[in-house]
């Protein structure tokens, strides 16, 4: 039979033309729909974590930081388990960052991280240099560091909530000092204080470093409404918020600060200005983008060449601590309060992916007879193909915490 | 979204010059039966799809926000495809027999990529009223130009039109990424 001939007589034309259309389409939208499936929208996977299992993942990377420290109050600063070589390097900056995440484990009520969190502080202030009438941190021949001394105000104020231990907020304020020292009159913040010259390190930022000082200085005003510290702060943000920074320093993009969200968190006891409402809700954007982004990460197959692999523990973690920090902010704060349901959703979802992810203490290998020192350093950590670094848990901790905290608030629907 | 956007990029999607412009070589006559039957098939399978929009994400297990910037990426290169691409061309034959309401007018000359994933979004995320209103609008513009332009317009002006319409698809590709990316 000749093709476009029916048994019983000659196809209409119209028909073979329409045929021939709908057998093309048809297979443009099952090629298209398959490829549209793998490479534009993977599923978005959100493991269910109940909130104290979500508690137990933060208490065991607490557990993660104090097993691994030094006795001096070093921590472990980063391990390959495929090689079980530790990282002999140090960073003081995540030092203090790790410190301070330790504190807020302490303000949830896991009191046992107090000891271990002061003997870490501690290896900070053995560190603290004066000049000037301030205060900072700055290893023998190093530069003092504007990130260090935001965490080391936020540890050390934490500290006092804690404890109502006064000499903490006065180093505290004497710190933050510091950090108006090295504030510029557009609202930037020099990253570094060189004690050879004696001067601040001119022309040199932190891609992190402005948002932990902001952050401190924000704490400070807070705790001292009366000092400086709101002012300085209201010119950092104006510098933040403006896209001033990405000009001055030279980024291609507005950078999703995961720290200026806790300054924001901590802003907002004073009130924030619209202006500062808009900044808060563009970060929550940046940050429910990053973190449906990783709830598509499966690190297999297809997906990886289309989405890569599932991302460094540390990364998610600012993600995660920063949304937290809004949700926290817009619990108090009308105009942000219809974000409040879906920031409780993207916090879940992400608890859910890294208790997932968290090393079991059987899979670390512990518990069983002759447990290795491998497995020390690997419980309760998050690696990132086979290492694991300090903020890994610093970050995921207080992600976690604030996830933790939103599933417990979160209104029955 | 604004209202006006929702409008526009399904009026857009649904781009009524190509629509009268394929059926160029088919009959005043027979048009008004057919493809009033075509657009009516469509615009209930794009109300249908809308309505099923929260359903449809939740089964493929994915957000509101994702699919906002995934139809952007499917509007966007629809509307370049329509800027760059050439004339359209009228089907090959005249359309004559009912059955043609659904295939080619219903699909795939209203039903196509961008405006099913503009449905299913604007379903999920907009009110009953704006998302079945604006399909609605959409489909009866397209089966309105397909009827009543005889002749067929010429290829000038589809084309004009037609790289309008693209425009306006990769202006509102843009907003649905932007968006996207700024929804928590």
């Amino acid at each position: 039979m000749c093709r476009g001939v029916r048994v019983n007589g000659p196809v209409r034309p119209e028909s073979v033309a329409v045929r021939k259309l709908v057998i093309t389409q048809l297979a443009l939208w099952v090629a298209g729909g398959a490829l549209f499936r793998v490479a534009v929208v993977p599923p978005e996977s959100c493991p269910q974590a109940t909130p104290d299992e979500v508690r137990a993942a933060a208490v065991a990377a607490g557990d993660w930081l104090v097993r691994n420290m030094a006795d001096d109050g070093r921590f472990l600063y980063g391990y390959d388990r495929a090689t079980g070589l530790a990282n002999p390097a140090y960073n003081i900056v995540r030092h203090a960052g790790a410190v301070a995440a330790l504190y807020q484990l302490v303000l949830a009520d896991e009191t046992r991280f107090l000891a271990p969190a002061d003997r870490s502080l501690g290896w900070l202030q053995a560190n603290v240099i004066e000049a000037d009438g301030w205060a900072a941190i700055a290893e023998p021949g190093a530069r003092a560091q504007l990130g260090t001394a935001g965490f080391t105000i936020v540890a050390l104020l934490r500290r006092a909530a804690i404890a109502g231990d006064a000499a903490s907020n006065d180093l505290a304020a004497t710190m933050g000092g510091f950090v108006i020292a090295q504030q510029q009159t557009d609202g930037s913040i020099l990253a570094f204080w060189d004690p050879e010259t004696g001067a601040a390190s001119p022309d040199e930022y932190g891609i992190y470093a402005t948002g932990e000082a902001l952050w401190a200085l924000e704490e400070l005003a807070a705790v001292d409404p009366g000092g400086p510290w709101g002012n300085a702060a209201s010119a950092t943000f104006g510098y933040l918020i403006s896209g001033a920074r990405e000009r001055k320093e030279g980024w291609g993009t507005r950078q999703p600060d995961h720290w200026a969200a806790y300054a924001l968190e901590a802003a907002g006891r004073r009130g924030l200005d619209d202006d500062q409402v808009g900044y808060a809700e563009r970060l929550a954007g940046y940050f429910s983008l990053r973190l449906r982004i990783e709830s598509q990460r499966t690190g297999r197959g297809m997906n990886v060449a289309v989405r890569g692999h599932p991302g460094p523990p540390a990364g998610v973690g600012t993600a995660g601590e920063g949304m937290a920090a809004l949700y926290r902010l817009a619990e108090a704060e009308p105009r942000l309060g219809e974000l409040l349901a879906d920031m409780a959703e993207r916090l879940a979802c992400v608890a859910g992916l890294m208790v997932d992810q968290q090393v079991t203490s059987e899979a670390a290998g512990r518990g069983a007879p002759g447990a290795s020192q491998a497995g020390s350093a690997e419980e309760g950590a998050w690696f990132y193909r086979d290492y694991t670094q300090v903020d890994d848990q610093q970050h995921v901790i207080s992600l976690l915490l604030g996830a933790e905290h939103a599933m417990r608030s979160e209104p029955a629907p | 979204m604004s209202a006006w956007l929702v409008v526009l990029s399904l009026l857009a999607a649904l781009d009524p010059a190509r629509t009268a412009a394929a059926l160029g070589s088919t009959p005043h006559e027979r048009r008004l039966g057919i493809v009033g039957a075509g657009a009516a098939i469509a615009a209930g399978v794009l109300i249908l799809v809308a309505a099923l929009g929260d359903s449809i994400l939740e089964g493929l297990d994915i957000t509101d926000e994702t699919w906002r910037m995934a139809a952007g990426i499917v509007v966007g290169l629809a509307g370049v495809k329509a800027l760059l691409g050439g004339p359209t061309t009228p089907l090959p034959a005249p359309l004559t027999r009912p059955l043609h309401a659904i295939v080619p007018v219903a699909f795939p000359l209203l039903l196509r990529p961008e405006s099913v994933v503009l449905a299913v979004l604007y379903g999920a995320t907009e009110s009953t009223t704006l998302a079945f209103g604006a399909i609605a609008l959409g489909v009866v513009a397209a089966g309105a130009a397909a009827v009543a332009t005889t002749p067929a317009p010429g290829a000038t002006t589809v084309a004009a039109l037609t790289r309008m319409m693209g425009a306006l698809l990769v202006v509102a590709a843009v907003a649905l990424v932007v968006a996207g990316i700024r929804d928590v």
